[in-house]
């Protein structure tokens, strides 16, 4: 049952139509449950009335369709890329759960999955101007340029963590990468540019490691240049969300994750939840139908709505003596 | 953001500056958790010097902040350092969404057995002189939401989790005790649904 809409929906922070919000689901590690996590929230928000836009941006390997059961549809990303169509509302397909709607990724690996760096801005202004409430992203791995961007976009950045030793390491590369890259953008010194280039390169001479180590060289060379990268860092803010948990340390591993950002970054990250390990999970996608729908009920189903419910409110899980 | 190296030892355990011994003691062992040599939080991140670093401070901050006189010897350089007391919580609260409530309306004593519905929440509201969209503001729960919530449109919640957690926000920005108005306010919940069920 579709609920109704009120004409006036200018005052709400998030959703709303001119105002909407995006949210992109990446971290670096393939497999950590993006995707699934990806639809599962955007059907959560479509079933308060918003419309939601689920967007495949994992160019090359886009499989969102799948998750939902539907077949590739006639239209794609590529479409957009290569203008055969005027505007990505144009390749937005229905699904057959009202209010949300598909863009699905594409799949011609030369083209499309590569787009220039034109296309890409042309692509994220685009997404940025959807009319609808909420735009829900789904990076593909990995932390090349056009994952990046993606995510530097949106308003709530989330990362997908599992609690494994190679996916913690990527979601921590990634999240260096992308805030070098943020800073990349908003700094026009030359020299403070090339501190930046160095860091990112993981294993640069210089020892460029964290954000700490380039606003310090930056400052040498401009007070006000690392001022501007201190403030980047403060407002940066991703969230996190540990998917997959069997353990109670596994829970504990999104907080203490927390504190290392914190500590070792300087950047402010807050834990949204964690979703439990779940054989419904395994057997929705078998199924091809999404979690929250096919099992209202399980855990992990609750486990999404207890994170839907902290994004909307915007507030983070807290460790017991928080409370 | 100062470097582990560089923190106040309450930054660096993460607590208030007027934790107690018991609490230092408990964010201690956490954090010695997360910077030991085997965390999957740390390991892949931190060279095995830059952990040693970390934990040296971290013992550092443990001896000094547990031991009452070191403590309020650390605590005067401090506040001689004019070193802002970071507030403990709550980083998500801009200026400019607090709601300006009367003082004297905030402690209102409700009866035990008072009921909390969705239209005695709106009549309190209104007693308080806020409107939607303050509340909005301050929770940043979307005013359609908020209108079924005193409406008691209780079908257009997709689970019990949202209704309850948008109550305790509007509980809370009305300076009520959130989990107390949820309890009650869910009652007439329950009840529906039951009726429902037939």
């Amino acid at each position: 049952m579709m609920a109704p809409f009120s004409a006036d929906q200018g005052d709400g922070s998030q959703g709303g139509k001119g105002r909407r919000s995006i949210w992109s689901i990446g971290g670096g590690k393939g497999g950590s449950g993006k995707t699934f996590i990806a639809v599962n929230l955007g059907i959560c928000l479509s079933r308060f009335g918003e419309e939601v836009v689920l967007i495949d941006t994992d160019l090359g390997g886009a499989n969102i369709h799948t998750l939902l059961g539907l077949s590739f549809p006639q239209r794609s990303l590529s479409d957009f890329i290569n203008k055969r169509v005027r505007g990505i509302q144009d390749v937005v397909v229905d699904t057959d759960i009202p209010n949300l709607g598909l863009v699905v990724g594409a799949q011609d690996l030369l083209t499309a999955a590569n787009p220039k760096e034109p296309q890409k801005r042309k692509l994220i202004r685009h997404i940025n101007a959807l009319d609808v409430d909420y735009v829900i992203l789904d990076l593909g791995a990995g932390n090349s340029f056009n994952v990046l961007d993606f995510f530097l976009t949106s308003q709530n950045k989330i990362l997908v963590v599992t609690p494994e030793p190679t996916c913690i390491e990527n979601t921590y590369r990634f999240i260096k990468s992308a805030f070098f890259r943020k800073v990349k953008r908003v700094i026009s010194h030359f020299g403070v540019k090339e501190i930046i280039e160095t860091a990112m390169d993981q294993r640069n001479e210089r020892g460029i490691k964290t954000p700490f180590d380039i606003i310090e060289l930056a400052r040498e060379i401009d007070e006000s240049i690392g001022l501007t990268l201190e403030r980047e860092l403060d407002s940066f803010r991703p969230k996190l969300i540990v998917n997959q948990v069997r353990t109670k340390s596994d829970i504990d591993i999104g907080f203490s994750m927390r504190s290392a950002f914190l500590k070792y970054f300087g950047i402010s990250m807050d834990y949204l939840g964690y979703i439990v390990y779940d054989n419904d999970v395994w057997q929705s996608i078998q199924k091809k139908k999404p979690l929250v729908l096919e099992f209202p009920q399980s855990r992990a189903s609750k486990c999404i709505n207890e994170i839907t419910l902290k994004l909307i409110i915007d507030k983070p899980l807290l460790f017991d003596s928080e409370r | 953001m100062k470097r582990a190296t560089d923190q106040t030892y309450y930054d660096l355990l993460e607590v208030a500056r007027g934790a107690s011994t018991e609490e230092i003691q408990k964010a201690y062992r956490r954090a010695k958790e997360i910077f030991s040599p085997h965390s999957l939080a740390t390991y892949s991140l931190l060279e095995p010097e830059e952990l040693k670093r970390i934990n040296v401070c971290l013992d550092d901050a443990y001896r000094v902040l547990t031991d009452e006189r070191l403590r309020s010897e650390y605590d005067r350089g401090l506040d001689g350092l004019g070193e802002r007391v970071l507030p403990g919580e709550s980083p998500g609260t801009a200026a400019g969404e607090v709601i300006p409530i009367r003082e004297a309306a905030t402690g209102i004593p409700f009866p035990n057995d008072f009921r909390f519905t969705g239209s005695s929440l709106k009549g309190i509201r209104e007693s308080l002189g806020v409107d939607l969209k303050q509340i909005t503001r301050k929770t940043k729960i979307n005013r359609q939401y908020l209108e079924w919530l005193e409406e008691e449109r209780f079908e257009y919640f997709p689970a019990l989790v949202y209704l309850r957690g948008f109550v305790m926000e509007y509980a809370r920005a009305l300076n009520l005790d959130p989990q107390k108005v949820a309890d009650s306010y869910l009652e007439s919940f329950h009840q529906w649904q039951n009726e429902r069920k037939g």
